[in-house]
């Protein structure tokens, strides 16, 4: 007897369903009556991430989130699998797929959270618990190799990021209060600011705002998972009625062969 | 304090490359015209040739992630790996995500993708690397030492927690589909002239786990094999994901012609709702 056995054709579930004839329900509500046209799509996926249905200004919130993240620039590395869906006629469903599973990355998007909690909890345990300065905590932990590897901070291709004093307005606008973790990320930007001309990066400042919130770095993640969507869809639509091969098209040698020289192939061993 | 109510965006100006670069394909244009290509080379090899001369997916699979052809003996290693893998079973995750995509009617080009990007979780074939990386770092020292320092700290088999990467219980139980066919893989490749020395490993670990819950499971052995035929850890997980497509591709087919009705839905009388009004508190 293991503890599969309760599990055998049956169902458990915390979050709700259908009962077929009576309704759905979702967390205790129900679907139809009490959430739709009541509450947003935002509202509505971070209650099915987290158990609990949040105040609307925390999902518009997380809105305005997605909206900075709605580039319709087909040069950004998840916006190409939009447009590579397009060239191939993929559906438009496995083209948001790829996009998002692209942006499931260590560089950039939800993929980062795993590093970034990390490095935030170490930077609250020594300066924030403990009694490292920023500085110190910094110029100890925030360089490998000589070079500033701080994840929350910094972005590919440009130092600064615009979209963070818009969310910061837009939480301000919200009437949310800056928390204990922002607060350290804000002491640790003026730092890097100042010695590296970085700052924080999207993802790092919506990681510390949820986390000033009590939510979880999968809950983070989980939120964020299709963040990238609606610029996918831009990149998809664009390339979708172009001829299939129109997106930086390219020669035979256009691309650069660094391998072996052409060579005898030998006879097959068996 | 910085001014964080706006923010100057600066170019990093980095190099990129203008164009992109490949050390494993050359496409030979089409004489007058340069959007056409009439011959194509891997590492250095004629498409052409490998085919008249007779090599087959499991060489061009090998060639394609190593740049060089593998010897007889890494071919039939990797043959041998691909039949264990080829199917995750009706019982897999994955597999069940094909069945179901395949009997709701998807399209069947979505079968692969679906049940791959499941067959990637950490669980599962995402798990291979890890695996990878703790044979590199053990396999020079005694198993014992290394198992008993294991099942000292074990807080399973509740949940399936992995005893080391790559071992562990399924269903909380020992289960000994993998370690069988390891066996029948050392048994018949061992005199192929390639090192089995990670496969040797594991198989005494798994016999040091024999009266625990846990055994080599597949993500330990296709590890375990990996390493001997020198891949890197990092090629685990897609590696794995590769030689498991078949199976699911199939599985995910087999449904795809079937009424929605050939794969159970659970009645509501079995749908528990729990703490439906945990919201209402």
């Amino acid at each position: 007897m293991t503890n599969y056995d309760k599990y055998r054709g049956k169902i458990y579930s915390r979050k709700g369903g259908w009962r077929i004839g009576s309704g759905i329900t979702t967390h205790g509500f129900s679907l139809l009556d009490d959430i739709h046209r009541k509450c947003s799509v935002f509202q509505v996926m971070i209650m099915n991430v987290t158990g609990k249905l949040p105040e609307r200004r925390l999902a518009d919130f997380v809105e305005g989130l997605f909206i900075c993240l709605s580039w319709p620039d087909p040069r950004i590395w998840c916006n190409k699998m939009g447009v590579f869906s397009a060239m191939t006629r993929s559906s438009a469903t496995a083209a948001i797929a790829a996009g998002g599973l692209a942006g499931d990355s260590r560089m950039y998007g939800a993929g980062t959270g795993p590093a970034i909690e990390a490095f935030i909890v170490q930077a609250y345990q020594h300066t924030v618990d403990g009694e490292q300065g920023v500085a110190d905590f910094i110029e100890d932990n925030a360089y490998r190799g000589g070079k500033l590897f701080a994840p929350g901070f910094a972005r590919p291709l440009a130092k600064g990021d615009e979209r963070i004093p818009a969310m910061r307005r837009y939480a301000q606008q919200l009437d949310f209060e800056v928390g204990p973790y922002e607060r350290m990320a804000n002491e640790m930007e003026d730092y890097l600011s100042r010695k590296e001309g970085e700052g924080l990066n999207l993802s790092g400042y919506f990681t510390v705002f949820m986390k000033d919130r009590g939510y979880t770095i999968e809950e983070i993640m989980g939120i964020a998972a299709w963040s990238v969507s609606t610029g996918v869809y831009a990149a998809y639509f664009e390339y979708s009625k172009e001829p299939p091969e129109a997106f930086l098209s390219l020669k035979v040698g256009d691309i650069d062969y660094a391998g072996p020289a052409i060579r005898d192939v030998p006879d097959r061993e068996d | 304090m910085i001014d964080k109510k706006s923010v100057k965006v600066k170019s990093r100006k980095e190099s990129f490359a203008p164009r992109a670069q490949t050390c494993i394909w050359q496409e030979i244009a089409e004489e007058g015209d340069e959007y056409a290509a009439s011959k194509a080379y891997c590492f250095g090899y004629s498409q052409e040739t490998l085919l008249e001369k007779g090599y087959g997916i499991t060489d061009m699979a090998f060639l394609l992630a190593r740049g060089e052809l593998p010897t007889a003996s890494q071919r039939k290693i990797l043959d041998a790996l691909g039949v264990a893998l080829a199917n995750p079973g009706p019982r897999h995750p994955a597999t069940r995500a094909a069945m179901e995509a395949g009997v709701s009617r998807t399209r069947s080009q979505h079968l692969l993708p679906i049940s791959l990007m499941i067959l990637g979780g950490d669980h599962a074939a995402g798990g291979v690397e890890a695996a990878m990386r703790f044979l590199r770092l053990n396999q020079k020292k005694p198993v014992y030492e290394i198992v008993a320092g294991l099942l000292e700290s074990y807080t399973g088999p509740e949940g399936d927690k992995e005893i080391a990467p790559g071992y562990g219980p399924h269903y909380e139980v020992r289960e000994t589909l993998a370690g069988n066919l390891a066996r029948v893989i050392k048994r018949k490749f061992s005199d192929t002239g390639l090192e089995l020395k990670y496969l040797d490993w594991s198989l005494e670990m798994d016999e040091l786990l024999s009266e625990t819950s846990c055994a080599i499971r597949m993500t330990g052995l296709a590890a375990a094999l990996f390493l001997d035929l020198g891949f890197h850890p990092r090629f685990g997980p897609p590696l794995y994901q590769y030689l498991a497509a078949p199976g699911l591709l199939a599985h995910g087919l087999e449904m795809s012609n079937k009424p929605i009705t050939a794969m159970p839905f659970v009645g509501d009388e079995d749908y528990h709702h729990v703490n439906e009004m945990e919201n209402d508190s």
